[in-house]
């Protein structure tokens, strides 16, 4: 199959690729969709699948104009990956959002509808969600024309298409930034065909590739690197909804085992929840022989996990073999770099402290903290370390940010000028390489291979989703009259490639006599759950105007970390939701 | 493989019929073990995220109420039935189906 690969390089556009395997591989199967995890409830064959997204483009293009933006408003099903094929090949700007849940405002929706100013979003009334209150919720929602896509007449035979080219935008990815302020990746044809392209060439697939998955579909990994990736090799890609993966996790492998997969894999977190998870008895029938490409991403890579994980499914068909640790973001199109194929994860024992200084110690393995390398860097592409003060490149082994080049890398975010020259635009003093997107992730390279060593940007990752602090203390800041809305402060702390969710927050002055510490408490994680989907393991109450700040007023978020790590926060109380008994005390 | 939501393996036709009180009792230490907290203190009325339980756990809740009622139940349901009281009201509703 690697004969082809040249050509499939300089295949330009996704409207391209789909009438390429349509004419193909007309009768494969080319998506199947598990309902709850476990019944087949819809498949679909490549020819099938080309007609309705060339059905739905042409009716699209009757009803919006090139380049405007649509909101993809579905649940996981075939009629998305429809809906996201008809807008990128109709030369409409395709929006996958997660979609909205209960009847409550969706405050990521508004904020990206706000930052893109879509026309319309397409929903199927087949697979309604609770979108009406939610779009209700607020103006830019409520104004946009909902197109159903359920029943589309047949395109007209002998479709042209529109002009569109490799440059030309397919969709925008909101995954960076804070939910006030999202930013949206602008990625192209070409960039997505390049980055499948390199995804293909890391996994060895092929057209005989099958692959499973439960990761959301909305956006990189589950988007780009299984729905799309499985699309563009020719492959079957069998698929269900996150949440019955979380509701029973053996379904993840089970369907491994019934399908054959070659390829599936997901955030460090859900390889131990299988391990937690699923019974003894229950790993009798499971087969994962099939599974060469484990990949593992989104998130730190935990050695510990991957132990785990190999010694206890080695015994049902598993290979330590196919661990491959990935790294990547949206503004990489998804992949940047991974692990070997057909060797076992490498590792790297260094000093804990010093890596917190960034400087690399090694010690004997077993002893201070294991990093596994996230693979190599991706073919096509280049990748720098760079001293991020003054932009000289760093010596090898000589932890600095992590800086890419290629034609995967998108060309900046929606409308934001000054911060595209900033991150996309930039270059390495002494040398005329470039321009790099910088990634804001700090690395080194050892003999070839890329370790991810800690996050020059603010963000905290929880099972593989990106948190902003400012998004978590904004939900902080009004969950009780009690606080002090000036004085909140959220961080991340890593240990052992765990992230826990710290809340530091003032009672205010009034409220200190009276205090309800449980209460208070228990009413800043409902509104950070509720808000913002992830929970905060400890809360930390400290005495009013003792949260450190700049001399202009600003919250200094990393001295606040390094008081709380000391235990030196002039604290009224603390809650360790993580804690073997629960702890509430001054 | 002991996470706080096992229940009982689920059986055939000889489930028993749960009244809501102990279904409200089942919740409240399924919710008391994962949010830390002493089952006395555990009030039936909060809404679920006010014990953090974040869609991960929740749908973990759904597995285990599977197989200790023998019922069929979407990952999402806590979305719908956000209190233990309410949640409670709706399982005894569909036992007796």
């Amino acid at each position: 199959m690697h004969s082809d690969s040249n050509h499939e390089a300089r295949a330009a556009t996704l409207l391209y690729l789909l009438r390429e395997r349509a004419a193909q591989l007309a009768g494969k199967t080319a998506y199947t969709f598990l309902e709850d995890g476990e019944e087949i409830g819809e498949s679909i064959t490549y020819a099938q699948f080309a007609d309705r997204v060339l059905a739905l483009a042409v009716s699209l293009r009757g009803q919006l104009v090139a380049g405007d933006r649509v909101l993809l408003l579905y649940p996981a099903c075939i009629d998305y990956m429809v809906a996201f094929f008809a807008c990128s090949c109709a030369g409409i700007v395709a929006v996958p959002v997660f979609p909205p849940r209960g009847g409550k405002r969706n405050l990521r929706l508004e904020a990206i509808a706000r930052d893109c100013k879509p026309r319309a979003a397409l929903l199927s009334s087949r697979k309604l969600l609770h979108v009406d209150a939610a779009m209700a919720a607020s103006p830019e929602l409520a104004q946009l024309q909902v197109i159903c896509t359920d029943s589309v007449p047949a395109a007209a035979a002998g479709w042209v298409g529109p002009d569109i080219n490799s440059d030309t935008l397919a969709f925008l990815q909101y995954t960076s930034g804070s939910t006030g302020l999202p930013k949206g990746v602008m990625v192209s044809h070409g960039n997505v065909l390049h980055n499948e392209h390199m995804i293909g060439a890391c996994f060895e697939s092929d057209s005989d590739t099958t692959t499973v998955t439960w990761l959301p579909i909305y956006h990189d990994m589950g988007l780009i690197g299984n729905m799309l990736q499985s699309f563009w090799l020719g492959g079957h890609c069998v698929f269900m909804a996150p949440v019955a993966f979380l509701q029973r996790p053996i379904r993840w492998l089970r369907a491994i085992t019934r399908f054959g997969a070659r390829v599936s894999g997901g955030p460090n977190f859900s390889y131990d929840l299988c391990v937690d998870r699923i019974a003894a008895v229950d790993r009798q029938q499971l087969d994962l022989s099939s599974w060469e490409v484990a990949f593992n991403g989104a998130e730190p890579i935990r050695h510990a996990t991957l132990e785990r994980f190999a010694a206890t499914f080695a015994p049902h068909g598993f290979s330590k073999r196919a661990f491959h640790p990935c790294y990547g973001m949206a503004e990489s199109t998804l992949i940047a770099s991974g692990g070997d194929a057909k060797e076992q994860p490498t590792y790297k024992w260094v000093d804990k402290t010093q890596l917190t200084q960034r400087r690399i110690v090694e010690t004997q393995p077993g002893i201070g903290q294991a990093l596994v390398s996230s693979g190599r860097t991706a073919p096509g592409q280049l990748m720098r370390i760079v001293d991020p003060a003054t932009q000289l490149p760093c010596q090898p082994g000589t932890v600095g940010e992590i800086w890419l080049a290629g034609p995967h890398i998108a060309r900046g975010y929606w409308e934001r000028p000054q911060i595209n020259t900033e991150i996309f635009n930039a270059h390495v003093i002494g040398s005329n390489e470039g321009p790099f997107l910088r990634t804001g992730d700090l690395g080194f390279l050892d003999r070839e291979h890329l370790y991810i060593a800690g996050r020059s940007k603010d963000v905290i990752i929880v099972r593989g989703a990106n948190h902003y602090p400012q998004d978590i203390e904004a939900s902080v800041e009004v969950a009780d009259p009690a606080l002090n809305p000036a004085g909140v402060a959220a961080f991340g702390v890593i240990d052992d490639g765990i992230e826990q969710v710290i809340v530091v927050a003032e009672v205010g002055r009034s409220a200190l006599r009276r205090l309800d510490s449980k209460l208070l408490v228990s009413r800043i994680r409902q509104q950070v759950l509720e808000q913002r989907d992830v929970v905060v393991d400890v809360v930390v109450l400290i005495r009013p105007g003792t949260l450190p700040k700049s001399s202009s007023g600003k919250v200094q978020r990393g001295r606040c970390r390094t008081l709380y790590l000391a235990d030196q926060l002039d604290r009224v109380s603390k809650d360790d939701q993580t804690a073997p008994a629960a702890v509430a005390d001054a | 493989m002991d996470g706080p939501f096992d229940g009982a393996a689920a059986g055939s036709a000889l489930q028993p019929i749960a009244s809501q009180a102990a279904i409200e009792r089942w919740l409240v230490t399924q919710v008391a073990l994962a949010a830390n907290e002493d089952p006395d203190e555990i009030d039936i009325t909060l809404p679920f995220s006010a014990y953090a339980l974040d869609s991960a756990a929740a749908a973990e809740l759904t597995a285990g109420l599977e197989d200790w009622l023998g019922l069929s139940l979407p990952p999402t349901l806590i979305w719908d039935y956000p209190s233990i009281k309410q949640l409670a009201r709706y399982l005894k509703q569909s036992e007796e189906g």
